[in-house]
């Protein structure tokens, strides 16, 4: 991307949003901004919050405190249609009683266009989502997939200034999820909107992402890209949410951990002071040769899970156990409970987890 | 159970139901177009002099027109009402929810002639009102639990998330509703309102304590002329009353297809489920 006005990096910028139930916070002061045109994820557990963060973008919900800019106007006071933030249902809420056409026309009737302009961009519309031989049919009549598109269609009719997507495959099974999301990245760089998606789903999450907003309990644990959230989780509830198995407590002095009979080299510049760490799941090298690493050990073998691609090994190294992916190489393949093997990270791949963090 | 014995049974059954629902009609008919002065099967002959006679009495003609007017009146207001009422709480749990649910479906399950006295009573005690619009209230609370089960059951299933999309699209509260929630849940609406019309039209229980001397509903008529002056004109009425119900059904159900309506195939479950 060139470079980025301040407006752009700010597209849709929410400062501490706030919402209860019943004297209960479901969103807890939660700020972020997102860039024009990236897809953001808000991931997190049911009930996090991320639903409800959502329709207040929509306008469905008005928040107790904060505010919501779109494109530098502030529009948490304005009605839903007035925002530029069109939606994606969960399950699309197509309207069953109208044909595709008269589903995606819908939006551009309520602006009372006229009838042969409407025309003329549904037709447009349904030509650049594939849906021109469906525009006669009813919902019920399309597969997911073709769902999916009219769904989008007939938010991206109405030119929105970014699109919400309400966990829209949660009902779907794991194959036809993988196909929707790669068919909703299709539309997305197409039309090059800036989305913003929910999902409880973390494999989703990374896979469409430019960034992910977790959520926890109402409060916005860490923002970043996936790669970022998943090498270096900044809370204990991310550590374990994104699948971190090897969460450890010690002292750190000039540089080294210390917990029971393990200590492991810290990145340059950690402070000194009881320290929460974990050791990505995915760094962790193993070998039944030498392997080379800033922290080495020698390692006994406690369970061996064959995945296909991967192996999850879980190990023991200076009596704590860890728990590693590693690919399913030839020299792993008989790999058995009891061996001895050499296992190193190096200190850069630890990642201290901050006391705030809980 | 061998499948034949099954059958006999059956087929008994079938009967049995056909002649105890359908042969008082018959019998009804028959007497109506008696040549006979008196209450009997046409022995004597047939004759429409009984119909003739019918159309003669202007306090028939007089009390048909006002159990019409009071039909539709009664329904028109009870589609409303019911059917916001099967919208809230089908959609909403709010406090109270139980207790509207319980007062929209007492009527069903309350002797109507209690209703009927309850409301004289209230009506009397508060002082205001004429017979008519006594009936009026009285068969709103009669029609009313049968628009808002129709409609809760067009409801079941509906995905509330369509209004939000239409507000979303740009759609007022009205509009989302006239173009989005009606077109669905339309069968419902109907099918109630056809229940509201015949069961208004044909009321006796709560109509009788409500009439007064200038205003009577056809059915209370007829129950009154029969107490003291048996004729075969009563079976004239009677099958009239007959025909038009059945004519009113009959139109609904080539309108719209009530058949459908009743046989459950009513509200469009969201497809993407």
């Amino acid at each position: 991307m060139t470079s980025l006005s301040a407006t752009d990096a700010q597209y849709l910028r929410l400062s501490g949003i706030t919402k209860h139930y019943g004297g209960i916070p479901v969103v807890n002061d939660v700020s972020f901004g997102v860039t024009r045109g990236e897809v953001l994820t808000i991931l997190g557990p049911s009930g996090c919050g991320k639903t409800t963060t959502l329709k207040m973008i929509a306008g469905f919900l008005a928040p107790d405190q904060g505010s919501i800019a779109i494109d530098d106007k502030r529009v948490d006071t304005l009605s839903s249609h007035q925002r530029g933030a069109a939606m994606v249902f969960q399950n699309y809420a197509l309207f069953p009683h109208m044909t595709v056409r008269r589903n995606v026309a819908f939006g551009l009737r309520m602006q009372k266009l006229p009838a042969a302009q409407i025309a003329r961009e549904v037709d447009e519309m349904l030509a650049r989502v594939r849906l021109d031989p469906y525009a006669e049919r009813y919902p019920k009549e399309l597969s997911g997939g073709q769902q999916q598109r009219v769904a989008l269609a007939r938010a991206l009719i109405i030119k929105p200034k970014i699109l919400l997507l309400d966990e829209p495959f949660s009902s779907l099974d794991a194959k036809l999820r993988k196909q929707l999301r790669v068919e909703f990245l299709e539309v997305h760089r197409a039309f090059g909107i800036t989305s913003i998606f929910v999902t409880h789903d973390l494999e989703e999450a990374f896979a469409i992402s430019d960034k992910v907003a977790v959520m926890n309990g109402g409060l916005l644990e860490q923002i970043g890209s996936p790669v970022e959230i998943f090498a270096r989780p900044r809370s204990r509830f991310v550590a374990d949410f994104v699948g971190h198995k090897n969460l450890i407590s010690g002292d750190v002095a000039n540089g080294v951990l210390t917990a029971g009979a393990l200590s492991m080299k810290m990145p340059a510049g950690t402070a000194n002071g009881p320290t929460q760490v974990t050791v990505p799941v995915h760094r962790v090298r193993i070998s039944r040769g030498p392997v080379s690493g800033d922290n080495a050990y020698a390692a006994a073998v406690s369970s061996v899970t064959f995945l296909g691609p991967a192996m999850q090994i879980g190990l023991e190294i200076a009596g704590t156990a860890f728990e590693v992916y590693s690919p399913s190489t030839a020299e792993l393949a008989d790999l058995a409970i009891g061996d001895r093997v050499n296992a190193a990270w190096d200190a850069g791949d630890v990642t201290a987890i901050p006391a705030s963090g809980k | 159970m061998i499948p034949n014995a099954e059958r006999l049974i059956l087929g008994a059954w079938t009967a049995l139901i056909c002649v105890f629902m359908l042969g008082p009609l018959v019998v009804m008919f028959a007497i109506s177009v008696t040549a006979s002065g008196y209450i009997s099967l046409p022995y004597e002959g047939i004759s429409l002099r009984w119909y003739h006679d019918m159309l003669r009495q202007t306090v028939f003609i007089d009390a048909a027109i006002n159990s019409v007017v009071l039909a539709l009146q009664a329904t028109a207001i009870s589609v409303v009402l019911g059917t916001a009422t099967a919208i809230a709480v089908t959609r909403y749990r709010f406090p109270g929810r139980g207790i509207i649910l319980m007062l929209a479906g007492a009527p069903l399950f309350v002797p109507l002639v209690m209703t009927g006295l309850a409301i004289l009573i209230f009506f009397s005690a508060i002082g205001i009102g004429g017979p008519a619009e006594r009936l009026l209230v009285a068969h709103i609370c009669l029609t009313l639990p049968y628009i808002v089960r129709m409609v809760s059951v067009s409801l079941a299933g509906f995905d509330w998330n369509q209004e939000a999309a239409a507000l979303n699209l740009g759609a007022s509260r009205l509009r989302a509703f006239v173009e989005v929630t009606l077109p669905q849940i339309l069968p419902g609406v109907i099918a109630g309102a056809a229940f509201a019309f015949i069961i208004s039209f044909d009321d006796v229980g709560i109509s009788i304590f409500l009439t007064g001397a200038a205003y009577k509903t056809l059915p209370v008529e007829l129950y009154a002329f029969a107490a003291f002056d048996l004729t075969p004109m009563i079976a004239a009425v009677s099958v009239a009353m007959i025909l038009f119900s059945a004519a009113f059904v009959l139109l609904i159900e080539r309108l719209f297809g009530v058949q459908k309506v009743l046989a459950g195939e009513v509200g469009t479950k969201n497809p993407a489920a």
